[in-house]
């Protein structure tokens, strides 16, 4: 059930010269835990969420769920595999500028297989319910543009959590915010762990320490998780 | 949700993009079918044109009668209407060696006369009384409708003015040198020496005369085919046939003109037609290319605009092929949108010119014959399919694109 990276490396080549973001890399997260990977800027923590999150294949290491490693699936199969088992939050929160708030949660719905009515009304369903919990039933129909920060965030929260994903991965999706959206967000993060939701939340924000089941830290591209003795850098 | 739904909402939101691309796809499908368009105008006009000269010269020639005579070698030209009229004739069989032969191709209907002036003592007046049979048709050529019919024995035409003043019509009858006919028919006016005219059956006029088997003149309508030195060229076809023993001569009439006329317009209509296909040719695959390359470009400039929304699309768990149909989609779109506006254009640019012309055919027959149906469903299968291809590279590098790197830019 878990999802899992072991000895995971990861090196970018710029003009040259090799940035080590990712150094044998160790980390586990099951559902309903909530993990914050703690560092500086530049330590390699977008990284590390995108190698969990079958974005980026990693030089060396896998990362398995459910003990499938993921990138030897084909890429389709990887898309498959985040529409169905993942969510993603992103500091810049990357919703589609010409959709309204309900077509951007229901974007989701497009990397799911069934596309027969009885699912689209489902799919519209959820987006309806969860634009409800996030305090975003004025909004549904308005654009990107029109809404505050903390409104854009909370909607990638939602379209994140559309396909009931078993792990969320959240990238400073706190860094854009004022102090009390901020806040918020943490809040439906833990609410999220508590439903059973794992949540891998990375970030410098100090908060996430109040919140998070377990924190982790990361340093120059190194992570120290205690949980797990071979995580030790 | 569906992923049309993404294409239309990106396009209504994005409406410069998609405009311009539409708008260059236009003028590309606009461009072709205006001048598709104007090229089935301008055969429909000069085809009108010829037609109505045509039509005109058939008129001139039915009141002009024939415009060639092949006369004796002997006869003074100076005498022909004279007072004794010509003496000279030849034999009747030479209207059927020009018939038979096949070296004589600028003249048609061939009707033998035995013309005189004569005495009509009855009336005491002088006439012309011309014997004629019917047109003796060309061994080697297709029949043709007879421009004059023969006058049966014992009937008898009669000129305009000679109707007017003995005040003849059709089945009256009348006395000819102790012969009694009835007119057969009443020609109208034609300002010559028709109008003092009367034909009999040519047999009869040699029996009156005592001159059977003889005529002393063959007349002709000169074809349209001849060359500017046409009277030569009839001339050197006749004597190759009958020798030196007859002249001939033209009378100038309009329907000549009209003749020359007729060839002028269809010749320079298809010589225009053929210069406006040939500079087509050249343009419109060049048109075409120049918006293939625009609306890649504009596809491209799309594609880039749209890296964080793909970058998004692809990490929520859209695959690659989902998101190189959503460019494509909206490639087929412009392509649909530029092939109907296009069309619209053309074809108005088209009927807008058309209608400076003088005789503008669309407005005896309307704007259907312009219409081009064949045109119409190569511009609405061709040019979706065109502008597809056009996108198709932009929009593959977009179903390409790497999420993780998209997403790590900003
Ligand atoms: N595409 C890239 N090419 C080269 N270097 C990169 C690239 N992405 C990140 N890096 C470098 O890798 C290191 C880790 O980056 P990142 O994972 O974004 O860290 P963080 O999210 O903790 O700020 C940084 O030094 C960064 O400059
Ligand atoms: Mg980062």
């Amino acid at each position: 059930m878990a999802l899992k990276l072991e000895n995971v490396s990861k090196t970018y080549t710029r003009n040259g010269l090799d940035v080590l973001a990712l150094q044998e890399g160790s980390c586990s997260i099951e559902p309903g835990q909530f993990i914050a990977v703690c560092g500086p800027s530049g330590c390699g923590k977008s990284t590390l969420l995108q190698v969990s999150g079958g974005l980026m294949r990693p030089d060396a290491g896998t990362v398995t769920l459910d003990d499938q490693d993921i990138y030897a699936l084909s890429a389709d199969e990887r898309a498959g595999f985040r529409g169905a088992s993942l969510g993603f939050v992103f500091q810049q929160f990357h919703l589609v500028p010409y959709l309204n708030v309900l077509e951007n949660v229901l974007v989701a719905s497009l990397a799911l297989p069934a596309k027969s009515p009885a699912s689209q009304r489902d799919a519209r369903d959820r987006g309806l319910a969860l634009i409800d919990r996030f305090g975003l039933r004025d909004r549904a129909f308005h654009r990107a543009a029109q809404l505050s920060t903390g409104e854009r965030q909370r909607v990638a929260l939602a379209r994140a959590l559309l396909n009931e994903p078993r792990f969320i991965l959240a990238d400073e999706p706190t860094g854009n915010l004022d102090e009390a959206n901020g806040e918020e967000v943490l809040r439906h993060l833990a609410e999220c762990a508590e439903q059973g939701t794992g949540v891998l939340l990375v970030t410098h924000d100090a908060r996430a320490a109040e919140v998070a089941s377990r924190v982790v830290e990361m340093e120059a591209g190194s992570i120290r998780d205690e949980a797990m003795p071979w995580g030790v850098a | 949700m569906k992923l049309s739904h993404l294409v239309i909402q990106e396009i209504s939101h994005r409406r410069l993009n998609f405009l311009m691309a539409s708008l260059t796809i236009a003028v590309a499908v606009a461009c072709a079918v205006g001048v598709v368009t104007l090229l089935r105008g301008y055969e429909i006009h000069t085809a009108a044109q010829v037609a109505a000269l045509d039509d005109e010269i058939r008129k001139i020639t039915k009141k002009m009668g024939f415009n060639v005579l092949i006369l004796p070698r002997e006869l003074n030209l100076a005498e022909f209407f004279a007072d004794d009229f010509a003496d000279q004739t030849m034999p009747e069989t030479h209207v059927d060696l020009l018939a038979q032969s096949r070296d004589v191709m600028t003249i048609q209907h061939l009707r033998p006369a035995l013309v005189r002036k004569i005495a009509w003592p009855e009336q005491n007046r002088d006439i012309i009384m011309m014997g004629v049979r019917g047109i003796v048709p060309f061994a080697h050529r297709k029949a043709k409708k007879p421009l004059a019919d023969p006058v049966p024995p014992g009937k008898i035409d009669v000129g305009h003015l000679l109707a007017r003043e003995l005040d003849l019509a059709p089945s009256s009858s009348l006395t000819l040198l102790g012969e009694s006919y009835e007119v057969n028919k009443v020609y109208p006016p034609r300002g010559n020496q028709d109008d003092i005219t009367v034909w009999i059956d040519l047999a009869q006029a040699q029996q009156i005369l005592g001159l059977e088997g003889q005529i002393n003149m063959i007349q002709a309508l000169e074809c349209n085919c001849a060359s500017i030195d046409r009277l030569a060229e009839i001339e050197s076809e006749v004597s190759a046939v009958l020798g030196d023993q007859v002249q001939v001569i033209e009378l100038a009439t309009t329907a000549i003109a009209r003749a020359q006329a007729r060839t002028r317009v269809s010749e320079a209509g298809a010589a225009t037609r053929n210069r406006v296909m040939r500079l087509a040719a050249m343009l419109i695959p060049m048109v075409i290319a120049g918006a293939v390359v625009i609306v890649g470009l504009l596809s491209l400039a799309n594609v880039r605009q749209r890296r964080p929304e793909i970058g998004i699309l692809r990490a929520v768990g859209l695959r690659s092929s989902q998101i190189l149909r959503v460019f494509l989609a909206k490639a087929a779109l412009v392509g649909v949108t530029g092939a109907v506006l296009g069309y619209v254009i053309g074809f108005g640019v088209a009927v807008a010119i058309q209608s400076q012309w003088s005789g503008d055919p669309t407005q005896q027959l309307g704007l259907a014959v312009l219409f081009i149906p064949v045109l119409l469903l190569t511009v609405l299968l061709l040019t979706p399919l065109l502008s597809v291809m056009a996108g198709w590279l932009p929009a593959l590098s977009a179903a390409a694109q790497d999420p993780a790197t998209i997403l790590h830019e900003e």
